[in-house]
């Protein structure tokens, strides 16, 4: 148990890599207060998470608003605590598309979620966690950015700006005994990148396996990661064993990036 | 016990860093193989490790010399039948000058234990990961490279050798289900740091916490041994099987690239 009643707060908990990761943080004993615009979908990882004998809170709340901030804050303060722990885990893979294609409501909505919702987030949890001298933020980011994705400019730049927040903001709280760091999954497998491979083998005319190949043989480990690789990183930043590595972005990619 | 059974070779085991992740791996339950010139020292962190409950093995090594390296790997597959996991941890510091003040000697001696050794344990020990199909290489490192340090240029050169071996050798070695890694420590809590930051002091002339700002980053505080032990075990623990080509920085936020 290597999140022993630490508080947990992780946005995006109602699918995907955010769910696992709010499962693995239960599951090392942190009370986690799950978040994301959809409730039902944020009851099925709380379910999960009690049947498994952990403990979560699920708070329904759109990570762009303040005021739905500032409720989510006060509601984990009555129910558990202050945040110790804070996952920025929502994003959104905005539109795929040629620059000069894109307007800008689609370029402004993908910054909205993957980095000004980041921004409030941090902003809100941030007094407590100094005023207690400790705190994890975890930026969940990308490889792509790192690498170029052709069509997804609004996404790659929100990623590699959320590098950007994170170098800056660890030295900001460092002296607080706060940490900062993002993390960078690769191709993670999952519904995502089925469909990506679906969607290449239908345009390419090749097999499903040959299109799933274009994502894995450029890495090193020759295969896709998991949703709970990340978790794992997550917990082991969040955790004593991380407590002196701060304003880093850590690739989780099987070897795809390296820098 | 997230090492249980695994064998891990660490080398430059005898103090510092080296021992303290020897401890920690067997402290998770792996069977270490402790491998640096002076036996003398290595079997005082053998007897550290015994006291704990943990397992381990004792081998005199010079990483500079292909034949003692053989032997090195052959003691540890003949006592513990595998080779898990390697740790190089083995280093030196290098001169301390100007580059016009460098012998040619003091340079090779640098390059000869910071990366030829690492090289040499690499090459001996991977066949037995390979053989496997599994296996997991950490290379101690230091950020000092990505960051200048006047007057090591020796230092500093082999340190980001090492992230070029660790890069490259990712990729061959991928396809074995073997994952290589670097760690890059900051500036570690200990007798050396304390010295190397009274000396900055009186060279600058400035008060000791001046000095020692120059070495701690965002978080206002130098690491410990135990940190860097504890992204060894991460990266060698099922926790880390999807991480590989990485230089990972453990400097409190000293270095951030």
């Amino acid at each position: 148990m290597l999140l022993k009643d630490k508080i947990a707060i992780v946005t995006g908990a109602s699918q995907g890599i955010g769910q696992i990761i709010a499962m693995r943080m239960a599951a090392e004993g942190a009370r986690t207060v799950l978040v994301a615009r959809n409730e039902l979908n944020l009851q099925r990882t709380a379910r999960h998470i009690v049947q498994e004998g952990g403990s979560s809170l699920v708070v329904p709340t759109d990570i762009t608003d303040s005021e739905q901030i500032a409720q989510l804050i006060e509601r984990t303060m009555t129910e558990y605590g202050p945040a110790d722990i804070l996952v920025n885990n929502s994003g959104i893979s905005g539109p795929t598309k040629r620059l000069e294609d894109l307007s800008r409501e689609e370029w402004d909505e993908c910054f909205a979620v993957n980095m000004t919702g980041v921004f409030m987030m941090t902003r809100a949890v941030i007094p407590l966690m100094k005023e207690r001298r400790s705190g994890r933020i975890i930026n969940i980011g990308s490889i792509t950015g790192k690498r170029p994705l052709v069509g997804r400019t609004p996404y790659a730049a929100s990623k590699m700006a959320l590098i950007g927040f994170t170098r800056t903001l660890a030295f900001e709280v460092g002296e607080f005994g706060v940490t900062a760091n993002t993390i960078c999954p690769g191709y993670t497998e999952g519904a995502r990148v089925t469909r990506f491979c679906e969607d290449l083998a239908h345009t390419e005319e090749i097999t499903y396996e040959e299109a799933a190949a274009t994502f894995t043989e450029p890495a090193a480990l020759k295969r896709f990661v998991h949703a709970k690789d990340h978790a794992a990183m997550c917990v082991f930043l969040a955790s004593e064993e991380g407590a002196n590595i701060t304003g880093q972005d850590i690739n989780v990619s099987g070897g795809l990036t390296w820098y | 016990m997230r090492l249980q059974d695994k064998v891990a070779v660490i080398t430059g085991a005898s103090q510092g860093i080296g021992e303290v992740i020897a401890q920690r791996l067997a402290a998770e339950g792996a069977k270490t193989v402790l491998a640096a010139r002076s036996e003398q020292n290595l079997a005082a962190t053998g007897r550290k490790i015994a006291e704990a409950g943990g397992a381990s093995l004792v081998v005199s090594t010079d990483i500079t010399d292909e034949s003692s390296v053989v032997h090195l790997m052959k003691r540890a597959t003949d006592e513990f039948g595998q080779i898990d996991i390697l740790i190089n941890n083995s280093g030196v510091a290098g001169p301390m000058k100007p580059i016009e003040n460098i012998a040619r000697e003091e340079w090779d001696d640098c390059f000869s234990v910071n990366v030829t050794g690492m090289f040499l344990c690499c090459k001996h020990a991977i066949p037995f990961m390979q053989e496997r199909g599994s296996g997991r290489i950490v290379n101690i490192s230091s950020m000092s490279g990505k960051r200048p340090l006047a007057h090591r240029s020796p230092y500093t050169a082999s340190k980001m050798a090492v992230i070029g071996l660790t890069r490259t050798l990712a990729f061959e070695l991928g396809e074995f289900g073997i994952t290589v890694n670097t760690v890059c420590p900051g500036a570690t809590e200990g007798e050396r740091i304390r010295r190397v930051i009274a000396n900055e002091a009186k060279a600058l002339d400035i008060s000791l916490e001046d000095a020692e700002r120059n070495f701690t980053g965002a978080l206002g505080t130098l690491v410990d041994s135990s940190d860097t032990a504890g992204m060894c075990v991460f990266l060698c623990s099922e926790d880390g099987r999807h991480m590989t080509g990485q230089d990972i920085n453990v400097t409190a936020g000293l270095c951030w690239y």
